[in-house]
């Protein structure tokens, strides 16, 4: 029975059944009301299947060239080709192209079937593949032409040039981070931070895009030498020698000399405490600044004082704050002193740098 | 709002006790405590570091934290007294 949705086929169904008549009739109506409300109407069945065609199209030419990571496929139709031989496409009709790579000459492994079109050129980027190139054509993507291969075997796509980018662009960036370094007793405190002031993120700027990057302190830095400091997109990394921080997808940030703190090495300042020509104790007069290392203590009198040692040397945060007595010796009765040496905290004082330090930018920027 | 310790953990390639610090707004301060071995840069030769004990990673969260804590509330307190937005 023919699918239609008037009063005959209504008829026709509904014979002598007069309530499935109307009810029938009644869809109807409100069908046609519907349809003229949208201004639409039933809806015809479309084939999703195109017809086919007798026959596949001609032959069509392949070449497939790679450079900068990217391979461009240009395909020559029938009605292209030159020559007495040429194949026939006399309708000019749209051929699609079904192109597909593989590792391999056989196409047995890693193969990749790109979508059907009927463009005739395209290009694929897949930097640093080596690939096999194949070609089938169709009119109606049922029947197909054989497979046409790439002459001259696997292409490669070859890796991003310097050509491929525009001028200067992998110079074009900069940061806005701090850094320095600062004594924290026996070892240094580097800091990273922003425009701000400690704490404050800082802003990395790659051409005209710009991102946040959160401060950082590193603790427990061991004194003497310069470090340069990266950011690895989730931490920081703090390496002796520049060309460490150029891993890829690492942002250099900058270096500085992790010496001693601004004021640099100050030796304490001792005095004895006597009593009947023995030394009992010490007082700190001055407990110095940025001590890293272990102190050594002369002790000379002018009475011809021997034999006192100095105890146990209490040293926090780069001072000392305790210096305990050791043997008393003898004979102390005249001018007696005690003479800090060592203690070197293993830089130049001062080296570190000023607060807010830039160095390694590759541009220098406020 | 303030900031609190969000995750640590210990990178190995690196040698740092990675320690990360987050306020509410998802604002980040890295703390990072040398505990890898440190590398002569001249000749490379390595030398572990004996001070592990004495250091106090707890300590040294709970300092930072004030210190970014008193900075972001006077931070606030700035915006509230001058009527700004805080982004």
């Amino acid at each position: 029975m023919a699918l239609a949705l008037n009063g005959g086929q209504i008829n026709a169904a509904a014979g002598s059944n007069q309530a499935l008549r109307e009810t029938l009739q009644a869809i109807a109506n409100e069908f046609q009301s519907q349809y003229a409300q949208t201004g639409s109407g039933p809806i015809q069945k479309v084939d999703a299947t195109p017809a086919k065609n007798l026959g596949p199209p001609g032959q069509c030419a392949l070449s497939v060239t790679g450079a900068n990571g990217t391979f461009t496929v240009n395909i020559t139709l029938p009605q292209q080709a030159s020559g007495s031989a040429k194949p026939a496409n006399p309708t000019s009709a749209p051929i699609y192209q079904e192109v597909s790579s593989s590792p391999v000459s056989n196409f047995t492994t890693g193969l990749v079937v790109y979508p059907i079109t009927v463009a005739s050129s395209m290009s694929f980027d897949n930097p640093g593949a080596t690939l096999f190139w194949r070609l089938r054509s169709t009119y109606d993507q049922r029947t197909y032409t054989s497979y046409t291969y790439q002459q001259g075997g696997a292409v490669a796509a070859g890796l991003d040039t310097s050509a491929a980018h525009n001028p200067n662009l992998l110079l074009n960036q900069s940061n806005f981070a701090r850094i320095d370094s600062i004594g924290a007793g026996a070892t240094a405190t580097i800091r990273i931070y922003g425009s701000g002031g400690v704490g404050t993120s800082w802003t990395s700027i790659l051409g005209e895009n710009s991102k946040v990057i959160p401060a950082g302190t590193l603790l427990n830095v061991t004194y003497g030498s310069t470090v340069y400091v990266a950011w690895d997109g989730s931490r920081y990394q703090m390496k002796s020698d520049l060309t460490q921080t150029f891993a890829d997808t690492w942002l250099p940030v900058g270096s500085t000399s992790v010496i001693s703190n601004g004021a640099g090495l100050v030796l304490p300042l001792i005095t004895p405490v006597s009593t009947s020509g023995h030394i009992i104790g010490y007082d700190i007069t001055n407990g110095g600044n940025d001590i890293t290392g272990t102190l050594s203590f002369a002790i000379v009198d002018t009475g011809g004082g021997t034999g006192a040692t100095v105890g146990p040397a209490t040293i926090s945060a780069g001072v000392l704050t305790a210096l305990g007595a050791g043997n008393p010796g003898a004979s102390y009765s005249g001018a007696t002193t005690v003479t800090a040496s060592g203690g070197i905290s293993g830089g130049v004082a001062g080296g570190g740098g000023p607060t807010g330090n830039n160095n390694g930018r590759l541009y220098t920027t406020s | 709002m303030s900031y609190q310790l969000h995750q640590q953990y210990l990178d190995l390639a690196s040698g740092f006790h990675v320690i990360e610090l987050r306020d509410e707004r998802g604002h980040k301060h890295l703390l990072q405590i040398a505990v890898g071995h440190d590398a002569c840069p001249a000749c490379g030769a390595v030398h572990p570091k004996t001070n592990l004990g004495e250091l106090d990673p707890t300590a040294a969260i709970v300092t930072h934290n004030e210190a970014l804590n008193t900075s972001q509330q006077n931070m606030l307190e700035y915006a509230k007294k001058h009527g700004l937005v805080v982004k």
